[in-house]
């Protein structure tokens, strides 16, 4: 995800109506872009645990147990 | 070779030859010499045990295929004294495990069936990867 960072004019010493207009967009836009990070955060935990929850699933495992198996068997020729 | 000819193959073999009927315990064998099918007969030894004692006059083989194919197979003489035998092929799928018998019938398996099946595998894979492929096998797995 992008950073983005926001400067007030270098040269400028006044703070006018302008700036403050462009504050309080930069202000939304952080405040948007926490929420963001913040979903996409909720959205891996989501993700991990439907991956966790398929792992578990018996035929996952009867097909992990199945593979080591024949891994062992097709080594044994190899042997 | 299909899968279900390749575990007939495996099952019932050649007429010509059938010397591998008469192979010795796996301790008495030097398994590298050992071809896929002899090992899987190896296998099915331990397999054909997991569910009891057999009924005299029963022919029992459960084996492992390939990584997503279980294979049953019962022989058994009916109360005419005919020869009978059942084949049962269990494809392991992503979203379930498919059981298919012949008359081309198929259904997914669940609940105690499918319990049933996974404590199976899991005895399988442990008794075969300790006693013929003398591996270690994580208990908590």
């Amino acid at each position: 995800m992008t950073e983005h960072t926001y400067h007030l004019p270098e040269q400028s010493t006044r703070f006018d109506s302008g700036d403050e207009l462009h504050l309080h967009a930069a202000s939304e836009n952080l405040g948007q872009l926490e929420a963001a990070r913040a979903l996409v955060k909720r959205t891996e935990a989501v993700l991990q645990e439907r991956k966790a929850e398929a792992e578990r699933t018996p035929q996952a495992e009867i097909i992990r147990l199945g593979r080591e198996i024949t891994e062992a068997r097709q080594s044994r020729q190899a042997a | 070779m299909s899968v279900l000819r390749k575990a007939l193959t495996l099952l019932v073999g050649s007429t010509d030859d059938l010397s591998y009927l008469k192979m010795p315990k796996a301790g008495n064998r030097n398994l590298k010499s050992l071809t896929e099918r002899e090992l899987i007969q190896l296998e099915s030894e331990i397999g054909r045990e997991l569910f009891g004692p057999i009924p005299k006059g029963h022919r029992r083989e459960f084996f492992n295929l390939d990584p997503h194919t279980w294979i049953w197979y019962e022989e058994y003489h009916d109360k005419d004294g005919r020869q009978r035998s059942t084949t049962t092929r269990y494809e392991v799928q992503e979203h379930g495990v498919l059981k298919a018998q012949e008359g081309a019938r198929y259904s997914y398996i669940e609940g105690a069936e499918l319990q049933n099946l996974l404590l199976a595998v899991r005895m399988y894979h442990e008794r075969v990867m300790r006693d013929l492929y003398t591996r270690e096998v994580d208990p908590t797995t």
